[in-house]
């Protein structure tokens, strides 16, 4: 086990997991204090019928301590300062205590925002944002997610747009994680298939990137390792079977575990060109995730082969490891995700993407052409994630990149410039 | 493929550790508007010097140290956690800092009790008693850390106290601070760390997270244990120990406790050996009790013990058994461990008293495992 | 009672050598990037994505020493002093203690090493901190011997991506410039 010559691990969210969590909410808000949460989330959310579940899972529990107080269940994906304010309004006026964000990133944003503004009082959000500007114990917030893949009940990061003056503010603080994260088979059974695909492989690639990107440590790399496996085993079961309770549930538990690991030990190159690849072509972030997964980890392979073939045991079970012959197991390991990407665009009827060039929109035009490449890269030499990949890329570094999984070719190896082994990890 | 059932996880601890963790307390401390810790200690660690490396560590910031308090004694007392509680306020500190293991950390998470919601610690004896969060508390492991010390749970005056919120919020493992002395403190916290994190791996309640946290605290003292009872100051093995203090910790706090844990403890406060000691002969007779029990041992444990190759390389049918193999091969090399508790001269009726001890402690084990447990530790396993 | 003399208030003290190494490194490397910005052909390239109104302030929480680098203007980035006061500093990238900064700026730390190790806590818009490393990347390239360099950096430079001839230029005239 690689013991680094420093790290730093942290997850302060309380982890509840199983068919029936959502009744277990009820008895961590009294344990907290609290008595009347509020619900944030969206639509869609809403539309499916899940806060229906959640809210009689919270009223339904033992001695009748808690009830929801109000309910918003219009946060859009692009969430906004003037949302966390109305929110926060609706928040005061019904005098509740607690939040339970049910959903995704943008739900899980606004919560946190809104969270900021209920228990330090005012309306003014932009004094809280930056890095540890929020320095105490926030009110009790339950995390519900509703897609096995972003992780960010982990995260400690918020970003609320400001559309008024048109910027993105960050907020980071550790008093902005949820206190306790739900995860319930409920809440991701009727995901439809090609979310369940791209949501499961962001998380496998949060732990593969995780496990061998610069910032590893023991512990990010023993969930990330449990992760994989959880995934890896369940996620092609899931996509036949959409009603397999015990899969959705390893896989939200998977997910949970990717989270963890990642944001404490961040991640590479797959993360860089897909942050660009969302920003520069709103390619949703799961579908970049499951495209450049096996060329980070073959772009970075002669600094972290090593790391790479111990991936294969997760991902392929001890059978395939044992029979894989040392030296070829890293790329045993990136075969067997491009094969898992083959199969989950069969199983999905082709609605998953193998190939950047295979991307389609709602109304089936081509969301990824060729001329926007440059763009990409462009923005990807922007992003911090860069720092923690094991291996420096350049504009045309990224480029060369690009072009392969655009088209959907194995990356060239020999079109990869090496560095030294100056830097240790 | 097997899914896991329902549970719940929690362990809130910023863990910092490598060179210059101490370095960052300051930022963690002012990230909960921190910046006048009361920093205990005992006189043990504070004649070795380490409190003034900690002092020196915090140079340049802007922490004021309220008071370096060296003379927490071996038993703590609730008139300490008292007297400390004033001082404290006198001094007008706002967070609490603890160098070293046992004692310390538990008067530490009494002072916090007492100065965060100005009662009376009495009244949060027992489980779950704590009614909020508390002021930030930072744990600078030395090497006689326990994975207890770093747990929601405290020990003063015999009295239990267990709360999610006695956990501390950032423990800063600095090899500067962990390096062992003696061979004997080494095998203490080693096997301490070994007995929680095999118990919380093969509990019927393990889930994947309470699994990331054991399989990481054996991998490691799997990997550092030899050297560092060899060589106790070696600083690349002293972190391998203390990493795995931590992550045991992690396991064990999210675990209900095992047949080692409640007797080793109970055995080492009524015969006064070191619960590493009693740990270590406990362990290998709880093994071989679950071996003749029939009960299956988890193939993963192969994988912690012995890595990715062994496991892999291993047929299927074969890895529990040969995992537990592998365990008890590594009691048999440390040279040092007594390998019965006739050997620790505890008498037969110690013995029995620790057993209804822990029986009263823990209603949920059986009587007749710990018998049979405690049976095979006398006269030892093989 | 307790004896509250025997357990004195402490104030941790100064590390004075390393504090001045640092603070000339910092003014140092300040006065590397006004010139880095004139001479070079890729550090220019960088500053021209950042935005008119960058300053950065690079320093060590939370007592300092600050480096202040921003652009005038004319656009030009200049060496503003090691003192934040009255500047509207647009980034900040803080170095979490005196250690840390020592173990960086002596190089046992590289830059993207102490990125990994969280030694860094970055404020502001991140794509102008990435350029700002790469910056600092590059200024590790130029002006320490290559076999310094190889140990700060990920991947030295080979020619086809830095010529000899645009890295010895650039060399001599940051360092001309630096000096000067």
């Amino acid at each position: 086990m690689i013991l680094p010559e420093y790290y730093e691990f942290c997850c302060r969210v309380k982890t509840v997991a199983g068919h029936r969590a959502l009744e277990k909410i009820s008895p961590e808000l009294v344990r907290m204090n609290a008595k009347k949460p509020m619900i944030i989330t969206d639509k869609g959310v809403a539309g499916a019928g899940l806060i229906k579940i959640v809210s009689s899972a919270i009223s339904s529990s033992k001695g009748g301590k808690t009830s929801v107080g109000a309910v918003y269940d219009n946060v859009p994906p692009d969430s906004d300062l003037k949302i966390v304010q109305e929110v926060a309004k609706l928040y005061r006026s019904k005098d509740c205590d607690s939040i339970i964000a049910v959903g995704g990133g943008s739900v899980l944003d606004t919560a946190k925002g809104v969270n900021i503004l209920v228990s330090l009082g005012g309306d003014d959000l932009m004094q809280y944002a930056g890095s540890g500007a929020v320095k105490k114990k926030l009110k009790p917030m339950i995390a519900v997610p509703t897609t096995s893949g972003t992780g960010s009940e982990m995260t400690l990061v918020a970003v609320i747009a400001d559309h008024e003056r048109n910027v993105k503010l960050p907020f980071v603080s550790y008093f902005l994680l949820p206190d306790v994260a739900v995860l319930d088979s409920r809440m991701t059974r009727t995901l439809p298939p090609a979310l369940t695909t791209s949501t499961a492989i962001d998380a496998l690639t949060h732990a593969c990137e995780a496990y061998t990107c610069m910032a590893k440590n023991p512990v990010s790399d023993s969930t990330a390792l449990e992760a994989i496996r959880l995934i890896a085993g369940n996620v092609l079961n899931v996509v036949k079977k959409p009603g397999d309770l015990e899969g959705r549930l390893a896989l939200a538990n998977g997910s949970a575990l990717a989270g963890m690991a990642f944001s404490n030990s961040m991640v590479g190159l797959v993360h860089m060109l897909g942050h660009a690849t969302g920003g520069a072509c709103g390619v949703p972030h799961g579908v970049c995730m499951s495209i450049y997964l096996p060329y980070g980890l073959e772009y970075n392979l002669h600094k972290t082969s090593h790391l790479t073939a111990e991936l294969l045991l997760p991902l392929a079970g001890p059978e395939v490891y044992a029979a894989t012959p040392k030296a070829e197991r890293a790329t045993k390991a990136i075969a067997v995700i491009r094969k898992l990407n083959q199969d989950l665009h069969e199983a999905t009827q082709g609605r998953h993407a193998r190939f950047l060039k295979e991307v389609i929109d709602r109304d089936g035009k081509q969301m990824v052409p060729k001329d926007a490449l440059p763009t990409i890269a462009n923005t990807a030499m922007g992003d911090a994630t860069q720092f923690y990949n094991p291996e420096d890329l350049d504009f045309n570094d990224c480029m060369m990149v690009l072009e392969h999984a655009w088209e959907g070719i194995p990356l060239d190896l020999k079109k990869v410039k090496k560095g030294g082994k100056g830097i240790k990890f | 493929m097997q899914s896991p059932g329902d549970y719940g996880f929690f362990y809130q601890a910023k863990i910092m550790a490598g060179t210059g963790a101490m370095a960052n307390i300051p930022v963690e401390l002012d990230g909960f508007d921190a910046r006048h810790p009361f920093v205990l200690t005992d006189k043990k660690t504070s004649d070795s010097g380490l409190p003034r490396k900690f002092v020196k560590a915090l140079g340049e910031s802007n922490t004021i140290i309220g008071a370096l308090f060296d003379d927490v004694p071996a038993y703590s007392s609730v008139s300490l956690v008292k007297d400390l509680a004033q001082f404290f306020r006198d001094r007008g500190c706002d967070s609490v800092v603890a160098i070293g293991s046992g004692p310390v950390v538990d008067v530490a998470k009494g002072v916090n009790m007492a100065v965060s919601t100005g009662a009376d610690v009495l009244g949060f004896e027992g489980v779950n008693r704590v009614p909020g969060h508390l002021k930030p508390l930072v744990v600078v492991p030395t090497a006689a850390i326990k994975p207890f010390d770093l747990t929601g749970n405290a020990r003063i005056d015999g009295r239990k106290f267990s709360s999610a919120f006695l956990m501390p919020d950032v423990i800063a493992v600095d090899p500067l601070m962990v390096r062992g002395c003696c061979t004997e403190c080494v095998l203490d916290t080693a096997m301490v760390s070994l007995s929680h994190a095999v118990e919380a791996y093969l509990s019927p309640s393990a889930n994947p997270l309470s699994d990331a946290y054991a399989s990481m605290a054996i991998r490691l003292i799997a990997e550092h244990l030899q050297k560092s009872l060899k060589r106790p100051g070696n600083k690349a093995a002293s972190m391998g120990m203390a990493n795995a203090a931590v992550a045991a910790a992690a396991a064990f706090d999210n675990q209900p406790v095992g047949v080692v844990h409640a007797l080793g403890m109970e055995l080492s406060l009524l015969t006064g050996n070191a619960p590493g000691l009693c740990m270590g002969i406990l362990l290998p007779a709880a093994l071989e009790y679950r071996r003749q029990m029939k009960q299956e041992a988890r193939s993963e444990l192969l994988m912690a013990m012995e890595g990715f190759d062994a496991y892999a390389g291993t047929p299927a049918g074969q890895r529990g058994e040969k995992g537990l193999r592998s365990l008890q091969l590594l009691f048999s090399k440390i040279a040092v461990l007594p390998r019965t508790l006739e050997e620790l001269r505890v008498p037969r009726f110690k013995a029995d008293e620790a057993i209804q001890e822990a029986l009263k402690a823990n209603p949920s084990l059986k009587k007749q495992d710990l018998s049979a447990v405690m049976g095979l530790a006398m006269k030892g396993v093989q | 009672m307790m004896h509250y003399n025997k357990y004195p208030e402490i104030k941790p003290g100064l590390k004075l050598l390393k504090r001045m190494y640092v603070v000339t490194m910092l003014f140092v490397f300040g006065r590397a990037f006004q010139a880095v910005s004139r001479v070079d052909r890729g550090a220019k390239e960088v500053f021209a994505k950042m935005p008119d109104d960058f300053v950065l302030d690079f320093c060590v929480v939370p007592n300092g020493p600050h480096m202040v680098v921003g652009k005038d203007e004319k656009g030009r980035i200049k060496y503003m002093g090691w003192n934040p006061a009255g500047k509207k500093v647009t980034i900040y990238m803080k170095i979490k203690n005196m250690d840390a900064a020592f173990r960086m700026l002596t190089f046992q730390e590289s830059s993207c090493t102490a990125t990994s190790r969280d030694r860094l806590i970055v404020d502001g818009d991140l794509p102008t901190a990435c350029g700002v490393l790469h910056i600092m990347d590059l200024l590790e390239v130029l002006l320490l011997p290559k076999f310094l360099a190889k140990l700060g950096v990920k991947r030295y430079p080979k020619w086809s991506q830095l010529s000899p001839v645009r890295k010895w230029t650039s060399r001599l005239l940051t360092y001309v410039r630096l000096v000067a």
